[in-house]
Parts: structure tokens; C-alpha cells; sequence
């Protein structure tokens, strides 16, 4: 699917194999993945009247709040949901839980993946490894479970998931394994070992933008 | 592990040295032979043995394998690695310490553009140290490994990127001390032929 996008910056784009300078203000037409991108990046932009082509069957499903999220994004063009229970209102959810800023940007980046993707999360941070977070009894159950500690967490504030076999064990297990208290990354680290997949590591950026390295 | 030229044969032994002091592993070194390994002869193409990497689902004689660069030492136990794949991963990488404004600075800039055009901007990951398994998927993704190196044959990272863009696998990721850290230290460069 192709959408109309219009560039911010300039950019050249092969037109039937002929590449082809494009300027600031420039409308042009290429394919929504690589529209989500370049929207991502402050590249380009879309009109709003086409959000429901970067949105299709995609939405956001807000986690851990008490009802009154939701309105932040009415009139952001992003379909929401804010309900306690885990589960796929959408064929592409995304999962947030409000305590993170939500750059309402990258959400099309992110359910765009998922076309080729089970599961997309960010890393927590480069520096911050599972044997750093958690209680010893929390660290202990997950290394029973993840082997090491000396590993990456993902940031479960905002984690993008395809509705499937895969996804509906990631959301069960993730559910059953923050039943049992403890810290929330390593809840999720432990949900997402034991559902193997094709997870895509987003870099900390998305969820740290002054992440470097 | 590969290795072509002498100072990569002597990293290599070297390397081998520091893996056997934690694990007991059977090594095999894909170029020229090296002490405490056996070898696979195979033709050097390339000035850093990256054509030898990208066909690794082919070369090595293992059906889960632990490839690292000649020029790590492995400094603490790294037996999660073979573990995680065992617990349904297939493939167990690191990420590289070059991310955001350092995102892929040491490759070909049209290998670079080409990753951000058609792959995005995704995490960095390292070469030098990652575990995989032998199956349909990582079949498909060393395919599109080898496809995607040889349109720059240089580094392999923007190479990766895209290949698993294409063909994503399950993978496990492992933070940088495991190559370029405390767990496994990377001499990066010593192995290149010229710097003994």
C-alpha cells in the first residue's frame, strides 16, 4: 500500500529505477512502511486525514491507569483502548503503560514492524542488566528461568505484539508472571524468554531519547 | 571461529585458550589451522574473512554453534549462550556499543544509507561473538546474510541488519560485556593481517 506523504527534508528516491531528488514541501508517494519511517524521523509528514492507512487494525492499548489516559490521545488520529485486561482489540497492539512518555510518532514505525515481527520492545537500557534490578529472591526466580543475569531488560512500558498463537502466550505468560509480584522488568524478561519468537530489539531510544549507547 | 594470516592464527590460539579455561567445547577454525582446534580449509576471499562468517550455516560441523572473532578472549563462563537456544531461541547475539549517533560509523556509507533505507534504524548488533542453531529460519537468514554482504563485501553489521530484516529469526539478545566486555573481551583489530 502506497500513501501520499509530504517531505520535510530532501531526499532522493528511486522512481522506476531512476533516482530522483525531492525537496522540502514535495508531496510524494511511496509505501507505508517507508512512510512510517520517514514520519518517525521527522523526515516527512501525512495529513491526518490518512492516519487510518498507518493505523489499520493497529491501536494502543493503555495499561495501569485509572480511565483518564485515554483523552491525552483523542484527537491524535491513534486508535486507544484502556482497559486492565490484556488482550488484542487489535491484529497490531500496542501496550502502554502511561508512566512513559508516548511519542505518538514511532507508533507507526512500530506496528509496521510487526508485519514481519511477533513481538517489538525497546531495551531498558544498554547499561542496566537483570542482575542490577529486583530483590535476590526476584533475580533468583528469574535466573532460574533466563539462565544468566548478566542480560538485557526490555522496557515493558511499551511493547508492540501481533495477535497469534505467539502473542496470546507472550500476553498469558507476561500476565501470570507479574501475578507473582516483583519487579516489572524482570516479569517481563522472564514472559518474553519463555515465549520465544521473533522478537525485534528496539534500540533505547525509543524509549529513552538521550539513550547513546 | 575463522582465521586467515598469522596474527589472526596466533589470536586464535589464543582465544581458544581463554574459552577452554571455562568450557570444554570442541573448536573448529574455518581458513588456516591453528593449535588445540580443527581446521576447515577454506578458500580467503576477502581481507577480513567475512565471506568464511556469512556461510557459516554451511562450514560449521556443528548443529548449534558459538562463533567467535579470533580476537576475543573469553573471560568469564559464557554456557548461557547454547542454553538459551536450547530453550527455543535461534540465535543469541549481542548489541554493539555503537548506537544512536555511532549507528554503523565504521562501514561504507552507501552500506550504511542502504541499512536505513530499507531496514531502518534498527539496534547495531555485533558480529564478533553470537551463538546460533541450525534450522529453516536461520537458513533463510544467513541466505539473505550472504546476499546483502556481497553487494559492498566489506563489514557485515549493515549486512545483518538487512538480512534479518528480510528474514527475522528468533533472537536472544545479550548486552555488549559479552563481546567487548568483561565476559568477553574483544581485541578488535588485532587479528588483521599487518599487525604482527
Amino acid at each position: 500500500m502506497a500513501i501520499w506523504i509530504k517531505l520535510l527534508e530532501r531526499q532522493r528516491i528511486d522512481k522506476a529505477g531512476v533516482p530522483k531528488d525531492y525537496h522540502p514541501g514535495d508531496w510524494v508517494k511511496i509505501g507505508t512502511q517507508q512512510a512510517a519511517r520517514w514520519i518517525a524521523e521527522g523526515v516527512a509528514s501525512a495529513p491526518s486525514t490518512q492516519s487510518g492507512e498507518l493505523y489499520d487494525d493497529s491501536g494502543v492499548m493503555i495499561r495501569g491507569t485509572d480511565g483518564s489516559v485515554g483523552a491525552l490521545l483523542d484527537g491524535s488520529g491513534v486508535p486507544h483502548r484502556e482497559e486492565s485486561a490484556m488482550r488484542f482489540p487489535w491484529g497490531k497492539t500496542c501496550y502502554w503503560e502511561p508512566s512513559l512518555s508516548l511519542r505518538t510518532n514511532l507508533l507507526p514505525v512500530g506496528f509496521q514492524l510487526l508485519e514481519r515481527w511477533d513481538v517489538a520492545a525497546a531495551i531498558y537500557d544498554y547499561d542496566i542488566l537483570a542482575c542490577h534490578v529486583g530483590t535476590d529472591e526476584d533475580r533468583a526466580r528469574t535466573e532460574a528461568v533466563t539462565r544468566d543475569l548478566r542480560i538485557l531488560c526490555y522496557d515493558s512500558r511499551l511493547v508492540f505484539v501481533k495477535r497469534g498463537v505467539v502473542g496470546r502466550r507472550l500476553l498469558e505468560t507476561w500476565e501470570r508472571e507479574r501475578e507473582g509480584g516483583g519487579h516489572e522488568l524482570l516479569a517481563f524478561l522472564r514472559a518474553i524468554y519463555q515465549t520465544p519468537c521473533l522478537l525485534c530489539a528496539l534500540p533505547a531510544t525509543w524509549v529513552n531519547p538521550s539513550a547513546q549507547r | 571461529m575463522v582465521a586467515y594470516g598469522e596474527p589472526a592464527r596466533q589470536e586464535a590460539a589464543a582465544s581458544i585458550e581463554s574459552l577452554h579455561r571455562w568450557h570444554d567445547w570442541p573448536v573448529t577454525v574455518i581458513g588456516e589451522p591453528v593449535d588445540g582446534a580443527s581446521h576447515l580449509p577454506y578458500p580467503d576471499t576477502d581481507k577480513g574473512g567475512r565471506w568464511a562468517k556469512v556461510n557459516l550455516d554451511k562450514l560449521s560441523p556443528y548443529a548449534e554453534t558459538l562463533y567467535l572473532d579470533a580476537d576475543t578472549r573469553v573471560r568469564q563462563p559464557i554456557g548461557a549462550g547454547f542454553e538459551i537456544l536450547g530453550d527455543g531461541w535461534d540465535m543469541v547475539c549481542t548489541t554493539s556499543q555503537n548506537q544512536g549517533g555511532d549507528w554503523l560509523w565504521h562501514i561504507d556509507a552507501e552500506d550504511r544509507d542502504a541499512t536505513l533505507q530499507e531496514a531502518g534504524h534498527m539496534l547495531q548488533l555485533g558480529g564478533g561473538v553470537f551463538w546460533f542453531k541450525r534450522n529453516a529460519r536461520t537458513t533463510r537468514l544467513f541466505e539473505a546474510w550472504r546476499a546483502e554482504w556481497t553487494r559492498w563485501r566489506n563489514q557485515d553489521q549493515g549486512a545483518l541488519i538487512r538480512a534479518l530484516h528480510r528474514e527475522p529469526v528468533r533472537v536472544w539478545l545479550l548486552p555488549r560485556l559479552w563481546n567487548g566486555g568483561a565476559i568477553v573481551e574483544h581485541r578488535f583489530g588485532k587479528a588483521r593481517r599487518g599487525t604482527v
